[in-house]
């Protein structure tokens, strides 16, 4: 087994635990001995882009202070939006002034020395398990579901920390291809889904998460899966109606599934009888 | 009668444009007004103006920028930035611009639920909209 | 709220516990105005979705962690506040136990958190939805309606100082 240390985020802990509860059990299969770092706070979910915006790094960094107290050198998220702002904080803090700033107010902590790689679930899957060794782990395939890959903002933006190719990404694509899914390729698939706007502008996003979802499904979609706990909300909870009702899955869901987790949100979808238009896969 | 163009230079170098500079981290006189962050802003349609204008206003000093309700419709999605040719950051004289407002104390975007929300959007919606 | 010479840090304790030391600068605050909502506890669930409808500024905490250096209880509050987002009520309880209701964390607080009230409505919550009930609790109330104990609460009534010392004394204390 190897050690990994894991950041959860709040959402995982509320409203994205069918993510957390998938994706760790997968994880467990395919090798990975996952550990919760301890003490962990909210990493802020939205990036500040200011210049001298030092006490919004403090949230962050204090996480990346707790992943060097456990003598880790690198930290997983499985929510996007976690690993956009820890990801972004660290490089932020690189430079000596900041870093030194932000120690010094932080002088209840270990001194933050840097080199901290963060590593988002779809990056982990790619880079080290592998398209392969995650095929040969899957017990049930996708074979015959169309799913289609949200990818949001944050996993692809700003470029220096996409985890694929910002216009052209493709490891979500490889990963359902893995579990023996269909991928459907959307032009929205990288558009934002309205992101915090659902606070206030609800209006917006609702029509935001119509496109999505007629562009989706006009492209021949069963579902969608993404890996943000707020695209999920909002794809779900803001549909409009008369939107196309497909299910909005988290990664982790799939993942579970495919390996042979019980997982009743993937299960319903496989179970239906080719008279709905849904064929059921090979291999249940 | 056609009024009068202020074609000087000062106004190409305007306090109110370093000021956004200097919070945003982006030159705005890089830009070269091409448009394609407003072609490709998925925010652009609920924009009172479109993304490149309120780097023209920037560009010309123009502090009724601040008055706009562009920078609190855009999420930070950064689609405008990955796209930009000149490799300016849109999203961040955005977010230059929002703080300029939130530092005096004004917030004039909505940041009241107003349909239930998990803590995931409460947390972004108070760091980008609150004072 | 006091300073020591030639210390740059602010303290925050509780007067009633804290010796006067020579040179020390302060300041008593009395009070700190905070935010509490009217609610129904037999209305609410007891998870962070709640919290969070009543108190949305906890979704402004940046993990400063100056509350926590506020608190002259020692508590964890910035871990409270933190597990408060994450809707884990029984752990807010825990961390917010010893909780005076001072609010020098909220005074502290740049996320403008009314702190102390909702670290009570998180105890509350944990203690009506969250806790086992005491069966042997319900089970006694029960035997009182009923009249079970009537014939010596009426005795009790009727004795005399000296019975009831003598009573007392020779009362069965439990191991």
């Amino acid at each position: 087994m190897k050690k990994l240390a894991y950041f959860p985020g709040c959402a995982m802990k509320d409203q994205a635990r069918p993510d957390e509860n998938g994706a760790l059990q997968a994880l467990a299969i395919l090798g990975y001995e996952v550990e919760e770092i301890p003490r962990w706070n909210c990493c802020g979910t939205v990036y500040s882009l200011a210049q001298d915006d030092l006490m919004r790094h403090v949230g962050p960094v204090r996480n990346l202070v707790r992943v060097q107290g456990m003598g880790e050198k690198r930290v997983l998220t499985l929510c996007a939006m976690c690993y956009g702002t820890l990801t972004r904080s660290a490089r932020f803090v690189e430079e000596p002034e900041r870093l030194e700033r932000i120690n010094a107010f932080m002088d209840t902590e270990d001194d933050f020395r840097g080199g901290i790689e963060v590593v988002h679930l779809l990056t982990l899957l790619r880079d080290e398990v592998g398209y392969e060794k995650l095929a040969s782990k899957v017990k049930r395939s996708l074979d015959g579901l169309k799913v289609a890959t949200y990818y949001g903002c944050v996993l692809l933006r700003p470029r220096e920390f996409a985890v694929d190719d910002p216009e052209r990404p493709e490891v979500m694509e490889r990963v359902v291809e893995a579990m023996g899914g269909t991928p459907t390729v959307f032009p929205e698939r990288m558009e934002c889904c309205g992101a915090y706007l659902t606070v206030g502008r609800s209006d917006v996003v609702t029509d935001r998460a119509g496109r999505i979802l007629r562009s989706a499904r006009g492209n021949g979609a069963d579902l969608v899966v993404t890996t943000c706990p707020l695209c999920q909300f909002n794809l779900d909870e803001r549909r409009p109606a008369g939107a196309p009702s497909l299910p909005v899955l988290y990664l982790g869901q799939l993942l579970a599934w495919a390996m042979g987790v019980d997982e009743p949100a993937v299960a319903a979808l496989v179970s239906k009888e080719p008279a709905t238009g849904k064929p059921v896969p090979s291999g249940v | 009668m056609a009024s009068e163009l202020d074609l000087s230079r000062d106004r190409l170098d305007a306090p109110f444009a370093r000021r956004v500079e200097e919070l945003s981290g982006e030159n705005p006189y890089a830009c070269y007004q091409c448009g394609k962050c407003s072609a490709g802003c998925p925010f652009a349609d609920y924009m009172d103006v479109l993304p490149n204008q309120v780097l023209r206003l920037v560009q010309l000093g123009d502090e009724s920028a601040l008055d706009l309700s562009a920078p609190w419709v855009c999420a930070s999605c950064l689609a405008c930035g990955v796209r930009c040719p000149k490799g300016v950051d849109i999203a961040k004289t955005m977010e230059a611009l929002r703080l300029l407002a939130l530092r005096k104390g004004i917030s004039p975007a909505p940041a009241t639920p107003d349909r239930p929300c998990p803590q995931i959007a409460l947390v972004g919606a108070f760091r980008k909209l609150t004072p | 709220m006091y300073r020591l010479p030639g210390d740059y840090k602010l303290y925050a304790d509780l007067a009633c516990q804290t010796p006067v030391q020579d040179g020390m600068y302060i300041a008593q605050l009395p009070f700190t105005p905070a935010e509490r909502p009217a609610y129904a506890l037999e209305n609410l669930t007891p998870d962070g979705k709640t919290l969070l409808a009543l108190f949305p500024e906890l979704a402004r905490c940046v993990a400063c962690n100056t509350c926590t250096k506020a608190c002259p209880q020692k508590l964890e509050v910035m871990d409270a506040v933190q597990s408060s987002l994450r809707g884990d009520i029984r752990q807010v309880a825990e961390f917010t136990f010893d909780c005076v209701s001072c609010g020098l964390c909220t005074m502290r607080c740049p996320a403008e958190i009314s702190h102390h009230h909702v670290w009570q409505l998180a105890r509350r919550l944990n203690g009506a939805y969250l806790t086992p009930r005491a069966e042997h609790v319900k089970t006694r109330v029960e035997e009182i309606a009923a009249g079970k104990f009537k014939g010596e609460l009426d005795k009790l009534v009727t004795m005399t100082k000296d019975e009831l010392v003598a009573a007392y004394k020779a009362r069965q204390i439990e191991a």
